[in-house]
């Protein structure tokens, strides 16, 4: 069996490498400050967002960056696979799963825009990722599929056809893509959770408590919107959350007591109070009330996750540098700043005001 | 050039009506390192205060960086102009400025919307391209088509003059005509692609040109391919046009260039004056200010001053340490001739050396290019390495880039050329006799003479080498320590006086043992002379230093304190004998990667020989050779390279280096930022 020195030591240097090349606050600031889109984009000459620069310079759609730069992140993800062993080569894999599980997403949105609600989607599947990740399926076959028997079929031998099958009559009869997704996520999160119990009982602890923190910031959106967006009962709600969040799950739910309690505003004060007692070093950002309406109240919660996962991920950057956690530490800081950045830039294409921005992120 | 420049502190009055001139000056003076009042000590700081700049410096700044970003958008960037103080200063109106960048941003902002929408045009094309490469041809397509698919596949019969008028109204909208049949007959059979969506727009053109719907043609295949040639000249057009966009923004920043630097020059001199400004102090009428400056520059400081303030002030000059300055750490300029200038890099990246200390760039100079020659001894590598650096240099001045490093590649390279013709190796070849002695004879064991005979005559010779690399360096150091007047630190500090000569006994002992085949050390009575009574004279320093830090402060000598004393005199014995002993065996690895060097040249000619054993070689075995030198002078050279500079580093630097030092950083208009 390798030691953790040749299982991490590679790894460690090529992804804190990257990681030293994360924006500095103050560029998050230019961006946010820029006056138009073409001023934000060309702060990103010379980082590690370059990309959107140029592909923005040759044709003007900031989507066309983001496409390119997902490219290349999926290329250090696949490419990282030659260099790693089991059971750290699983666990990455399923990591992976998250780039493939929200390509997934967006294929069957825009199926079901195109089949169910009959609406034009011409055009809107450009940038969508075509080469595998980690399961083969034509995402073309998806988006073109006739109805949900053929999107069943267009997932060929891959784990998702199983899932499709399951959910995709209550997509079509409840006209939502929800029950899909959210089996996605969950699919996703048992994958991620089971390659996680494989590793070592070091790396096993840091994998399940930044994944924790992660089904956590789902579970924090969908409880909000299960009451308020979805008006769904009470258990039902419960029943659907995914389960292994450090804080939020239907377990904690069911402790915690009833969410009929009234609306989505008790929700979300229970989604408070549930973070509250799991990451009490953190409480501070969650604030001392309950008021505010339930949007309000969720941004809040999104954002404290946010923070208590870039602690998490500080935390193994700090600490022994031949350890899992410096993979997650990478995952994490990355999909954060990408979301920062395509946060700030297509507030930019809108024209909204900076404190707008500022909020959102 | 020996030691870092002597500086003078400013510290000046003036009045407040000339301050933006007296900034100005200042900055094309470009001479002049702020110092606040604040820091000054004695009378300085009060009744002074912070002077407020005329016009936001943030304003000035988030407007001069909106220029600097719209340079960056031509292709290539809009070089930032020279700032000239005597024209610019004064003029600049901010609004206007801000309706200036607010229009180009328009401009921008216009011309990458048609790119985009031009974009979204090609998505639908590729769109289309995908879902026909799909269907095996037309007639499939068209009942999947008319099934689920977004794509709309029709064939009818049309007017052959009524073609053109077809395509031309079907332009902007994402779709193929593709006529087919006879191309002389009145009438033919056309298959139109398009999207369902586009239906809208595209009947009422078909009911204007007499579109009649017909079954598809039984070529459909062919139709197939034609509509896959058709879109994909289609998308290359969009694609011309984008580029178009983009070469009328590259147009328009050429037009607007020259105002653009102007523009950003007015900016950043106006944000300049402000920013030294706002560090002057003032009273009611007068401003004060203070800096560093070389002190060569002083009586042109001086006079720019009092040009500039129109003999209204007044200016004392002090130096480092003096009254008011006693407080304030001088900075550090080393002053090289340019052609040291990368040798000084590489000291700077080590550190700043202390104010008034010698400046190593002139030694690090000659030991870090002996070093390389010996290391990479190879004539025809060296040019190599030469070429590759000025090649460098050149399309880093065309870039305006930092060209340090390559110009130190051609230094590296001519020292490398050098010792390759006093080793007598080209391209690891002996094309011409060695001008010293055969390096690649000697580690191939056949071409030893004189005094080099084996690689034991190498390793002896970098020894010696390191030896008067290490001894450069404490006599560095007894200089510095002679300037500063640290007298104790020079006589017993282990790379002071008493630790050079234990250094040079002992490397006298170990030349008379080696020169005695390894079987005779000197007399007992003279070894205690020339190593024993200096070791002896180290027990000296602990105490010594105990009564001059603690005198007067009250602190009694306990008697406990002669283990300590003990104790530091063995770890000190230890430190210099096995510290100089590791210091000077570490300069084998100058032989080390030589012969590492010449071994490897030695296989790949020994590689070549076994591709073609006799005979002129063959062209496998040339190709072996070509690959064999670029290896070895990509290897060995990096390798060279950071081996020279960790003996700089770790070996020389540390005989005398104090790297406490803060670099000089005057404000000029065209400086840094």
């Amino acid at each position: 069996m390798r030691g953790a020195l040749s299982t991490y030591g590679f790894l460690s240097a090529k992804l804190k490498a990257r990681i030293s090349k994360t924006l500095p606050p103050d560029a998050m600031e230019r961006l946010i400050r820029a006056r138009s889109l073409p001023e934000a984009v060309q702060f990103l000459k010379g980082t590690e967002y370059a990309a959107i620069e140029e592909a923005y310079a040759a044709t003007g759609d900031l989507r066309s960056g983001e496409a390119l730069l997902l490219e290349r992140e999926l290329e250090l993800y696949t490419g990282l696979f030659r260099y790693l062993d089991e059971p750290v080569l699983s666990f990455v894999r399923a990591l992976a799963l998250r780039f493939e599980v929200d390509k997934i997403k967006n294929a069957v949105r825009l199926w079901f825009d195109s089949v169910i609600r009959g609406r034009n989607v011409d055009g809107k599947s450009g940038y969508l990722h075509r080469a595998t990740i980690v399961h083969a399926f034509d995402v073309d076959a998806v988006i073109l599929a006739p109805d949900a028997d053929a999107v069943v079929a267009a997932f060929g031998s891959t784990p998702y056809a199983a899932i499709a099958r399951s959910e995709m009559p209550r997509v079509v009869s409840g006209r939502s893509v929800f029950p899909f997704e959210l089996a996605l996520d969950r699919y996703y999160y048992a994958e991620a959770f089971a390659a996680a119990a494989k590793l070592g009982r070091k790396n096993r602890e840091v994998a399940e408590r930044v994944l924790g923190v992660d089904v956590d910031m789902q579970n924090v959106s969908w409880l909000v919107r299960f009451r308020g967006f979805y008006g769904m009962d009470a258990d039902t709600a419960a029943g659907l959350l995914i389960p292994r969040g450090r804080a939020i799950d239907a377990a904690a739910l069911k402790t915690a007591g009833s969410l009929d309690q009234g609306s989505p505003g008790y929700a979300g004060s229970l989604g408070l109070e549930l973070l509250r007692s799991a990451y009490g070093q953190f409480g501070v950002l969650l604030g001392s009330g309950s008021g505010g309406d339930a949007v309000a109240r969720l941004s809040l919660m999104e954002g404290a996750l946010r923070q208590i996962a870039r602690a998490e991920a500080g935390r193994s950057l700090a600490g022994y540098p031949f350890s899992i956690g410096v993979v997650l530490a990478y995952f994490t800081l990355r999909a954060e700043e990408l979301r920062a950045v395509m946060t700030i830039l297509n507030a930019k294409e809108y024209a909204l005001p900076e404190e707008r921005i500022r909020s959102s992120l | 050039m020996m030691f870092t420049s002597p500086m003078r502190l400013l510290a000046a009055v003036a009045l407040d009506t000339d301050s933006d001139a007296i900034a100005t000056e200042l900055l094309k003076l470009g001479a002049l390192e702020l110092v606040s009042i604040k820091d000054l000590s004695g009378e300085w700081t009060s009744k002074t205060t912070k002077v407020e700049p005329r016009v936001s410096l943030a304003r000035l700044g988030e407007l001069r960086k909106r220029a600097e970003g719209f340079m960056g958008m031509a292709r290539p960037p809009i070089p930032r102009p020279i700032i000239n103080g005597d024209t610019l200063v004064g003029r600049v109106d901010l609004d206007a400025a801000e309706k200036r960048l607010d229009a180009m941003a328009a401009e921008v902002n216009g011309l990458r919307e048609r790119q985009k929408s031009l974009q979204d045009e090609i998505l639908k094309l590729d769109e289309i391209l995908r879902q026909i490469e799909a269907f095996g041809d037309l007639k499939t397509g068209a009942a999947a088509a008319s099934s689920f698919s977004f794509l709309s596949i029709r064939a009818g019969l049309l007017q052959a003059d009524k073609i053109d008028d077809l395509t031309r109204a079907l332009d902007g909208v994402p779709s193929v005509v593709l006529p087919s049949g006879d191309a002389s007959g009145v009438e033919r059979a056309v298959v139109l692609v398009s999207l369902k969506r586009d239906a809208v727009r595209i009947d009422p053109v078909l009911d204007r040109v007499g579109w009649q719907d017909a079954r598809l043609p039984e070529s459909s295949g062919e139709s197939k391919d034609e509509a896959l040639r058709t879109l994909n000249a289609k998308i290359d057009t969009l694609r011309s046009r984008q580029n178009a966009c983009a070469a009328e923004l590259a147009d328009y920043f050429s037009d607007n260039g020259a105002g653009l630097g102007e523009l950003w020059a007015t900016l950043r001199a106006e944000e300049l004056v402000a920013r030294v400004r706002s560090s002057f102090s003032r009273t009611d009428r007068t401003v004060l200010f203070s800096g560093w400056i070389p002190a060569e520059r002083v009586a042109a400081v001086e006079t720019g001053i009092r040009s500039a303030a129109s003999g209204g002030c007044s200016i004392e000059w002090l130096g480092p340490g003096q009254g008011d300055a006693a407080s304030i750490q001088a900075p550090v300029e080393m002053r090289n001739p340019a052609v040291l200038k990368p040798f000084e890099g590489l000291v700077r990246n080590y550190a700043t050396p202390a104010y008034g200390s010698v400046d190593p760039t002139p030694f690090v100079a000659v030991a870090y290019l002996a070093m390389f020659g010996l290391m990479f001894g190879d004539a025809g590598h060296g040019l190599v390495v030469a070429l590759v650096g000025v090649i460098g240099t050149l399309l880093a001045r065309k870039r305006g880039t930092a060209d340090g490093l390559y110009r130190l590649m051609i230094y590296c390279g001519a020292a490398a050329i050098v010792a390759g013709v006093m080793f007598g190796s080209y391209f690891g070849l002996p094309l011409l006799p060695p001008l010293w002695f055969d390096y690649h004879g000697i580690v191939s064991g056949h071409g030893g003479s004189g005094a080099f005979k084996s690689v034991y005559d190498i390793l002896g010779l970098t020894i010696r080498f390191g030896m008067v690399v290490l001894g450069v360096g404490l006599l560095i150091n007894w200089v510095n320590l002679w300037r500063k007047r640290d007298w104790f630190t020079l006589i017993l500090d282990k790379a002071g006086l008493v630790g050079g000569w234990i250094y040079g006994a002992g490397a006298w002992v170990a030349f008379y043992y080696v020169g005695h085949d390894y079987r005779e050390l000197p007399s007992g009575s003279l070894l205690a002379v020339v190593l024993g009574l200096p070791t002896l004279l180290l027990a000296f320093k602990a105490p010594l230093e105990f009564i001059r830090h603690n005198k007067g402060s009250g602190k009694r000598f306990k008697p406990g304190l002669l283990v300590d004393f003990f104790m530091e005199w063995i770890v000190e014995i230890l430190e210099i004998y096995s510290g100089y002993l590791a210091n000077t065996l570490s300069f084998m690895r100058v032989a080390g990667l030589g012969i590492a060097h010449v071994s490897l040249m030695t296989a790949f000619f020994q590689i070549a020989r076994m591709i073609t054993p006799t005979g002129p070689l063959s062209l496998p075995a040339v190709l072996v050779l070509i690959l064999g030198n670029v290896l070895v002078i990509a290897l060995e050279g990096l390798s060279a390279g950071i081996q020279s500079l960790r003996l700089n580093y770790y070996e020389f630097f540390s005989k005398y280096f104090n790297g406490t030092g803060r670099a000089y950083r005057p404000v000029s208009f065209n400086g840094t930022e």
